[in-house]
């Protein structure tokens, strides 16, 4: 059983750093291998406009509450996943 | 024959004629993020009731003509406290929640101080606990102060209404952080300015008013809430997170409330563009809507006509959409092109704009037209010499009119640097915008910007906030200068120019341009897209240490600073190199 627990998790923070990506290139104009899921998302010039709307995306996409706060403390695609993921996983248990 | 509005004389007799004409009807909708489509109404008995309470209350606290900040979310009691404010002839002073950003608890740390407040009206956990940033003096009501229930004892001579040259809101979006400046809405300005706005687009009390923009801004205070008071309409609002979060939630909002005037800026329109999906606006109809005011930040023609192409398809008529040009320093409109005639877009040639001459050309840059002001005269005016100019001619735009307001609070200094003035012919009274535009056939086209103001996403930002939070950032520019301003890229793009201390490596440059741009991000809520990192020295003074960034701007644009370290936006990338072949289109804000 404790094998699919765990990877039940990975799985979702992969699906969620694809869909942050896919999100996050379609604000930018540009294509998805275009984003290094490791670099700061205000560094690619996502304007802090767009920030609030992948807030409103995951929300509606992942059926969870992203705060504000969670964009400016994990800035990177690969780190908001993981807190995504993490929030999702403390609700669901 | 019905008294004109901006005869009412104030905002008391304007709000009970307004009820009269239906207690029951509704005043305001007031909707919340996540909360269910209805939202909550306030009638005009419900609003005049909970307001004359309030009203009342701050009666008993404080003397007629006290400013009150009202620091409070889009909800049902900024609202109510607004119109007890109006009500009991307190000066509104609106402003955002401290807690949203940490320019905004510095803003609000300011504006109390500048506007020498009597109380604030904020939420307990918006108000931060043991600040020390000087948020102390004014009592702090919590959480925005319950009302009372029953009657209130109040001598009626303590309700005495102000006449139309009292102060009734206190407008802070003029000024920088650092030097704050509240433009003083009278309520003869208030009444002048709406009336005009009613007369011109052909508004009544059968037009519902909505949209998202938050009350501390000039177009959501006047263009929706105070409009629909004062004219017997009504008014839905929506926080304005709820729509950067979900912009398909605006206009579904308009179309489940059958709003016929909203107003927003730009970058809005461009949200809507790019954040719905075709799914998401499939069932939306918006063809009840009359118009839709474009304005409060450059208006970028392709963004304007994409929204009416794009939408086009869930009923938004291209009439619709009215391209505006407005300012707080006249209660907030100016003029807008009417709602029953397309927008008119002209192409004017790049190298007659850099001289100040509009001639249309094939190629060039779209200017997009304001029509005519019908509450205010227009002049445009050689900056230096005050000469009226002709059509065709760029010049700054000047107004005088009674939706003039009357200066800056308690600042008769730089007052008059703004109010006032005179032209060379020995015409008087005249307000200098800081806009540059020029008249063609009659209409306003705005072309730039002669003050340093930047503005992002319809929101005022000035060069010295952005300064001083980059040197605050990271302590490799700590002591040193920098200068903000904006490029046309070619919509209106903020570029830092900042000097940095000497000895850091590639590695180390990119971690600061990194750092700085996080700061400014979190603590002001623009993405700074394009830094440039200089020597020391090379940010140009005045002798009295006044940083010229008009002066940085154009040497930038020519080529002529030596870059250490840069990170550009594409868009801002090209102009440069642009730039440096010498084919440079036309700058921003043209400081002459």
């Amino acid at each position: 059983m404790s094998e699919p627990a765990e990877s039940a998790p990975a799985a979702q923070t992969k699906e969620l750093e694809e869909f942050i990506t896919a999100k996050v290139a379609h604000y930018l104009q540009t294509s998805q291998d275009a984003i290094d899921p490791e670099l700061s998302l205000t560094e690619y010039g996502l304007d802090s406009l767009y920030a609030v709307s992948l807030c409103g995306d995951i929300e509606d996409a992942f059926h969870t509450s992203v705060p504000l706060t969670l964009i400016w403390d994990y800035d990177t695609v690969r780190s908001l996943a993981a807190a995504v993921s993490a929030n999702l996983q403390e609700a669901a248990s | 024959m019905t008294v004109r509005l901006a005869d009412k004389g104030n905002f008391r007799t304007a709000f009970y004629d307004s009820m009269a004409l239906g207690p029951d009807r509704p005043a305001v909708i007031l909707l919340r993020e996540g909360g269910p489509s209805e939202g909550e109404t306030l009638t005009y008995r419900m609003l005049g009731e909970e307001a004359e309470r309030r009203a009342r209350w701050l009666r008993t606290r404080l003397p007629v003509g006290s400013r009150v900040v009202l620091a409070l979310p889009t909800s049902r009691e900024l609202v109510v406290d607004f119109v007890g404010c109006l009500l009991a002839g307190m000066v509104a002073v609106p402003l955002p929640e401290p807690e949203s950003s940490a320019e905004a608890a510095r803003r609000f740390a300011s504006v109390l101080r500048d506007s020498g407040a009597g109380l604030v009206l904020a939420r307990r956990e918006d108000l931060p606990g043991t600040d020390p940033k000087g948020i102390s003096g004014p009592p702090l009501s919590t959480p925005a102060a319950p009302l009372p229930d029953g009657d209130i004892e109040v001598a009626p001579e303590d309700l005495a209404t102000p006449g139309p040259a009292d102060p009734v809101v206190l407008q802070y979006t003029s000024g920088s952080t650092g030097d704050p400046k509240g433009v003083v809405v009278t309520g003869g300005s208030m009444l002048a300015n709406v009336d005009a706005y009613s007369r011109q687009l052909g508004l009544g009390p059968g037009d519902r008013f909505g949209g998202w923009l938050p009350l501390h801004h000039d177009m959501g205070l006047f263009a929706l809430l105070g409009a629909a008071l004062l004219l017997g309409g009504s008014c839905a609002l929506m926080p304005p997170t709820a729509f950067l979060k979900r912009p398909a939630e605006w206009l579904a909002m308009m179309d489940r409330h059958s709003v016929t005037v909203t107003a927003a800026p730009n970058f809005a329109l461009d949200m809507c563009i790019r954040g719905i999906s075709e799914e998401a606006a499939k069932d939306i109809d918006l063809s009840r809507l009359r118009l839709l005011i474009n304005g409060s930040e450059p208006i970028h023609a392709p963004v304007m006509t994409g929204f009416m192409e794009r939408f086009a398809r869930n009923g938004f008529r291209p009439e619709a959409m009215c391209p505006g040009y407005g300012l707080a320093e006249v209660t907030v409109y100016v003029t807008s092109s009417p709602p029953d005639a397309m927008p008119r877009v002209i192409v004017a040639d790049n190298d007659g704009i850099g001289r100040g001459e509009l001639i249309l050309a094939d190629e060039g840059r779209q200017l997009v037209s304001c029509d005519v002001s019908v509450g205010l005269t227009v002049r445009i005016v050689d900056p230096a010499t005050h000469e009226a100019l002709p059509e065709d001619r760029i010049g700054e735009i000047w107004l005088r009119g009674p939706s003039v307001t009357a200066g800056y609070w308690g600042r008769e200094d730089v007052t008059r640097e703004t109010f006032g003035h005179t032209t060379a012919d020995g015409e008087t009274g005249w307000l200098r915008t800081g806009d540059l535009g020029a008249l063609h056939e009659g209409e306003i086209y705005v072309t730039g910007r002669q003050k340093e103001v930047l503005i992002v996403h319809g929101r005022n930002v000035w060069p010295q906030d952005l300064e001083a939070e980059a040197r605050e950032a990271h302590d490799a520019l700590a002591g040193l200068v920098g200068a903000a301003f904006s490029v046309l890229a070619p919509d209106e793009r903020p570029v830092l120019v900042h000097e940095v201390r000497p000895g850091l490596d590639e590695a180390a440059l990119t971690g600061v341009v990194r750092t700085v741009q996080r700061h400014i991000s979190r603590a002001m809520g623009v993405s700074l897209g394009n830094i440039l990192l200089v020597r020391r020295g090379q940010i140009r003074r005045t002798t009295s240490g006044k940083i010229q960034r008009g002066v940085m701007r154009q040497r930038l644009l020519a080529g002529e600073l030596r870059i250490v370290h840069a990170k550009l936006e594409p868009g801002v990338r090209a102009l440069l190199d642009e730039a440096a072949r010498g084919t440079a289109p036309e700058l921003a804000g043209e400081a002459r």
